[in-house]
């Protein structure tokens, strides 16, 4: 796994440094393109949920039968393996055995999620409004109705008794929101492109939005390497396979190592879908409490960050423990993006001193600084010490006057231990 | 010596015969239930027509009867010891037919080989065994007279005591002569000489009994010491001849039960005097009969047009999963035949899964046995005695989790039995071999009526109507009694309105090891499972669950005929120690009633962490079930039963206690304490109780209601004594092909010095629950082990825990050496008074063993544990340090080592825990590992949100092949709970942290752990540019790949 690491670390640094731009893949429907949903659309087209129509379009403003959701949900819950089983039954009169949609029709009865009506009709081509979605999201989650009012929504006369329970729920739990003017729309039928964020938040709900999640390692155009779990994947992409970074459609290859990535695996193994975070925070240590991993940093932003169990801390270019950071230090840290407060790697530096290289001696490491103040001082550069120039390792017979430097000194201020140089 | 164990050698050989043949050891199916209970002496005698009376009524009989209804032309096969053919309430039925009309005989027990023959001379055969004569009249068309002998000794022991002519003595030999009287070659006429005069002329002439209906007595015709027989086969060519007799009574009663009609000269009506009897030998005079033999004769029932088979067998089949050959059999025969199959539940409940009957849980009809208030007031005296269960009627689940019984009869019948066995001709007998013909008579009564009212029925619907009608008893659960008393009036109302059979096939995936007919979870904790169920007859079935526990995934299954789908079913709040039984039933519109059940059956059990205390109050014959988990290190279980007392001190009530095994077995019981015993505190021993979940049923007998004990209280302590463990099982997680682990170990026992011994990882698993072996007096016990292979590293074989208190086992091991031929002395443990033995030998000679178990002073049957164990240490588990001085109450630490093996597949090993001073092992801690085959790879789906409130959220999880990435079904065992995968996801509540094991039998388990952030409710993440941010990100590269070094 090392031996990768380091084949890496020379990709990476290639990448870094010539590989930023590549072509967007195009949205999985042509008629997506630059709609508000189309991230919710991408993703739930690469995990299978949802279809285009015919033409290969989307229809992002069309709107849903109830027969047409019913297959929504159908799919969306991994029924889809039981549809077979059911072909050519219906539990209802006005939908034919034989139509496309008898099946799902008849899964989504048997699962609850519709009940039909009291004269034994589905009504599978009338339009699902949105109080309709809600009452189904709401019995696929087995979320309990008791105990929620309905928010004093202007609308509230035009809702139905019986989903009165559910719009309360949903609005509660935040699975479906109004609309300005404090209106609800409970009838209105809902458009495809909503009826594709009310299913991403289903999924979400069941936790089943992403399949993989780690750390980018390299990406590339053929495929990712993603570290997960304690062992790294190497993945291709799906055809189509949609990727996005910090909220925006994104090339493969402008996926950066360290980002954050959730994923979806399709059938066969390969990444379908794509969404890479990258957040960090710099500043400097002011406070430590090493047992409960938290650090405190003055900004941009000031902020106490929590340190996940098992995250990388270094320390003047060394691994170390967070008992070994002291206030002063400059810190950088990865932050987790999903989750608020945490930060998945912690990088420290003693700076001890700052300036430029006014004199320097690769034959005995002795160097004299001038820090921005005026002053001059003189250390050793001893040969093990940790030199990097620009991010990359360097010896100090690298080093040269002009150099502008951060240094991390021993105790006595003698000798530098890490040195960071740019020209 | 060496005389001895010539003596041992004979001895052994036929004992090792026995297994297959007779004997209540192994493979080997006992009559169920020809229990001769203990009657109170002052009882008034009930006669067979008062007791046949008081079950017509318990099941509701009297009203069909009453319309005239009397299973006219059903025929009822009776497969059990066959049945007396010249009893006058068996002779004809209500309609006068002959009631019997076919004997068979699949037991061999009377068959005489034919096959030397003799010319006639002068009216006389001359034979080895001495001349016969035939005189004129007796005539073979073909002049070769076949002879042969039944001979007494080679019957088996029973009531019969192997003497058919009742003169005492069970050596006679009796000649039997069969001669082809119509066409040369074809044998079809068989004389026995009952008075063995030599003279075959003055003895009957009798033809096969399905032809003739020809019946014969050895010795007096119609005398009460005769033994009346039939000709049940000749065989071809006239190589045998089968003389049918029942030399049991059990056969007899069962089928007076099912269908005696006394009106002619007889005493009885059965339950259904109009149908006829096929009387199917299959089980010998002792009562025990082979599951091939067994087979062979319900096929033929079945072809020769039985509607319905009466099995009273118990034990049928050790292994009863839906699967096995006996269930193929009794699936074919209803479904080929139409033959209704009734089945008993077995006499050795009432302990949870104590029943073991074949066939699908939807086609057999498996009776369990039933007592009516009058019941136990006329037959046992005692009053006030609410309908109960019979007490030792088995109690489901099946060990594949399939919910049986079906339904309860009567378990206690006064019926006919052969004249030699009782002057009267009738006996009381008790069990659930009882309860199989009352079924299947009320089966022929429901048949008869449907005829007569030209309603179509088939052993479905038969079945289902049986269930439908009957009436649930309070205080009992499914598992006990199934869907109740049978009533046959609510039945008939059942049948009538249409009940449907809907041919239900409920499964589980292989993967799911919880039960694959049904649920049975005994201390484990299920979560979600997927039944795959299928149906005859499709609908639109509304699927609805008996318990909140139990939740189905739909609300409805749209189901086509044959066309298999999945019904998820998730459990919740499984948290109060007991029993828990539930049922998802399938219920559709088209038909009446519910059409369907499927069983689940939860057990929690109290933690033995310490002590614990239950107390409860039980009325007169009822009972308590308490489940205690035993973990391994126990060295010793300890329960303590003490009956509540009155201000006085005098106890209030009668008690006593029975401890079931982990896998159902009954293995000790107490004697009664308080009222009329002198004490009000028994104790049970179990020395090194097998690990998982064991039953303590208290019980109150009915007759502590005669006793004037309303309600008896009770106070159950249970302890274990021994090693304490921090872990069930060690299952090593490898990295980098090695696993580290450390095992608490606590002193419970007295002071002593430990050494462990490492033993593994092997393929074969080395079970841990001991075999229940059975020593009656004067006989012994063996075994021959299997081949001890060279590098075994300690041997060893132990009993204990014999039945019958106070029994001194002896425990002696034999090597059979191959240079002298010859059993050598490998070990002896023969301690004066002691009950538990064990012998241990340290790097074993291979080769062959047999080990010799008799019991001193031995007065009463007695069961008693037998357990054999051989251990190899391949080198896979090191420990730090070997031995170790524990004072009670004292832990140690010990340091585990695993290197993971090679190949695939599990592993398993063992800890053994020797006590330094014996040399014995006092506790084994099991290891289960993985070869170092490519675990599966399991993900959690990072939902990208912050918890739900309470810390749990749903969570999806998915697992597949570590290969393709193909998903795989597998069961996940999450923080403890199992659940199963459908299309490799799983969505569960959980969190924050996760334990997950995926398991599947194709792929080697998986471990991970997850453990999802609390919500820190930071700042908002922020879209900072840092001007170095380049520069640090190419440094950190750099050092990450330290940090991975670091790690390693």
């Amino acid at each position: 796994m090392s031996n990768l690491r380091r084949r890496w670390a020379v990709c990476v640094v290639a990448l870094v440094l010539l590989s930023w731009h590549g072509a967007v893949p195009a949205a999985a429907f042509p008629d997506l393109h630059g709609h508000w949903a189309r991230q919710d659309i991408d993703r739930l087209a690469a995990a299978g949920l949802i279809d285009g129509m015919p033409e290969g379009l989307y229809q992002p403003e069309g709107r849903l039968t109830r027969a047409q959701f019913a297959k929504l949900m159908v799919v969306a819950l991994g029924l889809g393996p039981e549809l077979p089983a059911v072909s050519g039954l219906s539990p209802f009169v006005d939908v034919p055995r034989t139509d496309w949609s008898a099946p799902y029709v008849t899964l989504a009865r048997d699962t609850g999620l519709f009940s039909g009506y009291g004269d034994g009709t589905f009504q599978p081509h009338r339009l699902v409004t949105r109080a309709e979605i809600a009452a189904v999201l709401v019995r696929a989650l087995n979320w309990d109705t008791r105990g929620f009012a309905l928010g004093p929504y202007a609308d509230r006369d035009a809702i139905g008794g019986w989903a009165v329970p559910y719009l309360a729920v949903a609005t509660a739990r935040g699975l479906m929101g109004g609309y300005p003017g404090n209106l609800l729309r409970p009838n209105r039928p809902a458009t495809r492109a909503e009826a594709a964020v009310f299913l991403t938040r289903l999924q979400r709900e069941r936790g089943a939005l992403y399949e993989l999640s780690g750390e980018v390692v390299v990406a590339g155009a053929e495929g990712i390497a993603v570290r997960s779990g304690g062992s790294v994947l190497n993945l291709a992409w799906a055809p189509g396979a949609s990727a996005y970074r910090n909220g925006s459609p994104a090339a493969y290859t402008s996926l950066v190592p360290g980002d954050e990535l959730l994923g979806i695996i399709d059938a066969q193994g390969r990444l379908a879908f794509a969404e890479a975070h990258f957040a960090d925070a710099y500043g400097r240590v002011t406070v430590i409490s090493p047992g409960e991993r938290r650090v405190t940093v003055v900004g941009p932003p000031d902020a106490t960050w929590r340190l996940a169990a098992g995250s990388p801390v270094f320390r003047n270019g060394r691994p170390a423990s967070l008992e070994e950071l002291r206030p002063g230090d400059r810190a950088y840290l990865l932050l987790a993006y999903h989750h608020p407060g945490w930060a998945r790697l912690l990088d420290a530096i003693q700076v001890d001193l700052e300036g430029s290289i006014s004199e320097f001696s690769p034959a005995d490491g002795r160097m004299t600084v001038r820090t921005p103040a005026g002053d001059t001082r003189q250390v050793m550069v001893p040969a093990n010490a940790r030199l990097y120039h620009l991010g990359a390792p360097i010896g100090r017979n690298f080093l040269r006057v002009g150099m502008q430097i951060v240094a991390a000194l021993t105790e006595g201020g003698t000798e530098v231990i890490y040195l960071e140089a740019r020209d | 010596m060496r005389r001895v164990t010539r003596l041992l050698w004979c001895l052994l050989i036929p004992l090792c015969l026995a297994v297959h043949g007779n004997g209540p050891a192994q493979g080997s199916v006992p009559a169920a239930g020809a229990t001769v209970a203990a009657v109170p002496e002052s009882l008034a005698p009930v006669t067979a027509s008062v007791s046949m009376s008081l079950s017509v009524d318990a099941i509701a009989a009297a009203g069909l009867l009453g319309e005239a209804i009397t299973g006219e032309g059903v025929i009822i096969a009776i497969v059990d010891t066959g049945v007396d053919p010249a009893l006058p309430d068996l002779a004809l039925t209500s309609d006068w037919q002959t009631k019997v009309i076919d004997w068979a005989d699949f037991s061999g027990e009377g068959r005489v080989d034919t096959t030397l023959a003799a010319t006639a001379f002068r009216g006389a055969i001359k034979t080895p065994y001495g001349t016969f004569i035939v005189g004129t009249k007796i005539r073979s068309t073909s002049g070769r007279y076949r002879y042969g002998l039944l001979r007494e000794e080679y019957l088996a022991p029973g009531p019969l005591n192997q003497d058919m002519n009742g003169n005492g003595l069970s050596g006679d030999e009796f000649p039997v002569l069969l001669v082809d009287s119509l066409v040369a070659g074809v044998y079809d006429t068989v004389y026995v000489d009952i008075n063995r005069n030599h003279d075959f002329t003055d003895d009957r002439s009798m033809g096969v009994y399905r032809r003739t209906f020809n019946v014969n007595w050895f010795g007096k015709p119609g005398a009460p010491s005769s033994v009346a027989y039939v000709v049940a086969d000749i065989g071809e060519g006239g190589h045998y001849v089968d003389i049918g007799f029942d030399g049991n009574g059990h056969g007899t009663h069962v089928a007076g039960i099912a269908a005696a009609s006394g009106g002619f000269r007889g005493s009885i009506n059965g339950i259904a005097p109009g149908a006829r009897i096929m009387a199917i030998k299959a089980l010998d005079s002792a009562g025990n009969g082979s599951w091939q033999d067994i087979a062979r004769a319900m096929r033929y029932a079945a072809r020769q047009g039985a509607h319905i088979i009466s099995l009273s067998v118990a034990a049928l089949s050790d292994v009863s999963a839906a699967g096995s050959e006996e269930s193929r059999l009794i699936n074919e025969l209803t479904e080929t035949y139409g033959c209704l199959v009734v089945l008993a539940a077995g006499n050795n409940g009432p302990g949870v899964a104590t029943v073991a009957t074949p066939g699908s849980p939807v086609v057999a009809l498996t009776v369990g046995g039933y007592m009516s208030p009058e019941m136990w007031l006329k037959y046992q005296g005692h009053t006030a005695v609410a309908a109960s269960l019979w007490p030792s009627s088995a109690v489901g689940p099946r060990a594949d989790g399939a919910g049986t019984p079906a339904v309860l009869a009567p378990a206690a019948a006064v019926s006919v039995v052969p004249r030699w066995l009782s002057a009267d001709g009738t006996a009381y007998y008790e069990g659930t071999s009882m309860a199989v013909p009352f079924a299947a008579g009320a089966a022929a009564l429901l048949l008869d009526a449907a005829h007569r009212k030209g309603l179509p029925v088939t052993p479905g619907t038969l079945n289902r109507a049986l269930r439908a009608g009957a009436v649930p008893l309070p205080g009992y659960t499914s598992l006990e009694q199934g869907h109740g008393l049978i009533n046959v009036t609510n039945a008939w109302a059942a049948l009538q309105a249409g009940v449907a059979a809907v041919g239900l096939n409920a499964t589980l995936p292989e993967a799911w090891t919880l039960g694959r007919a049904g649920i049975y979870a005994r201390g484990q904790q299920p979560g979600y499972a997927e039944y795959q169920v299928e149906v005859r007859r499709g609908g639109v079935y509304t699927v609805t669950s008996t318990v909140p526990w139990l939740k189905p995934a739909v609300t409805h299954l749209t189901l086509q005929p044959g066309v298999p789908r999945r019904l998820g079913v998730a459990f919740t709040g499984l948290t109060e120690p007991g029993l828990h039984v539930g049922q998802i039933t399938l219920d559709s519109p088209d038909w009446p009633g519910v059409e369907a059940e499927l069983s689940a059956t939860v057990i929690v059990p109290h933690k033995l962490d310490r002590p614990v205390s239950v107390s409860g109050q039980l009325l007169p014959g009822t009972y308590q079930r308490h489940f205690f988990r035993v973990l391994p290190g126990a060295e010793e279980l300890i329960a303590q039963l003490a009956v509540g007392k009155n201000a006085g001190g005098d106890p209030t009530g009668r008690v006593r206690m029975r401890l079931y095994r982990p896998d159902g077995q009954e293995l000790l019981r107490s004697d009664y304490t308080g009222l009329s015993s002198g004490v009000t505190v028994s104790r049970q021993l179990v020395s090194v109780p097998a690990p998982g979940v064991w039953e303590v049923l208290v019980e109150v007998p009915a007759e502590a209601a005669d006793l004037g004990a309303e309600r008896s209280a009770y106070v159950l302590d249970v302890g274990v004594a021994g090693l304490r463990f921090d872990m069930v099982e060690w299952t090593p997680v490898f990295e980098g092909g090695e696993a580290k682990a450390q095992l608490r170990i606590t002193n419970g026992a007295t002071g002593r010095i430990l050494r462990v011994v490492a033993s593994g990882l092997g393929a074969a698993d080395q079970h841990d629950l001991p075999e229940l072996a059975y020593l009656a007096p004067g006989l012994h016990f063996s075994r021959t082990l299997p081949e001890v292979p060279a590098g075994t590293s300690r041997l060893r074989v132990a009993v204990a825990n014999p039945s019958s208190p106070g029994v001194d086992l002896d425990l002696y091991l034999y090597r059979y050496d191959p240079l002298t031929r010859d059993l050598e002395p490998a070990g002896t443990s023969a301690n004066a008074g002691l009950s538990q033995e064990a012998i241990e030998l340290d790097s074993p000679q291979p080769g062959q063993y047999v080990v010799y178990v008799e019991a001193a002073g031995l007065w009463t049957d007695t069961t008693f544990e037998y357990s054999f164990a051989a251990y190899a240490d391949k080198g896979h588990l090191q420990l730090t340090e070997a031995a170790r001085q524990l004072r009670p109450g004292e832990t140690w630490v010990l340091s585990l080592k695993a290197k993971q093996p090679a190949g695939a597949g599990p592993r398993f090993g063992k800890l053994l825990f020797i006590d330094t001073e014996t040399d014995l092992v006092v506790a084994t801690l099991p290891v289960a590992a993985d070869a170092a085959g490519v675990p599966l790879m399991v993900n959690l789906w990072e939902a990208g949100l912050g918890p739900a409130p309470g810390g749990q959220r749903l969570l999806t999880l998915t697992v597949r092949d570590p290969v393709r990435l193909s998903l795989v079904d597998a069961v996940l065992e999450v923080n403890g709970v199992h659940y199963q995968a459908t299309g490799g996801r799983l969505t569960l509540r959980a969190g924050p942290a996760l334990e997950v094991w995926a398991r599947h039998p194709d792929y080697a388990s998986a471990y991970r752990r997850f453990l999802l952030p609390a919500d820190l409710g930071g700042p908002p993440v922020p879209g900072l540019e840092t001007p170095e941010r380049e520069t640090i990100l190419r440094r950190l590269v750099h050092q990450l790949s330290e940090w991975d070094l670091m790690k390693r």
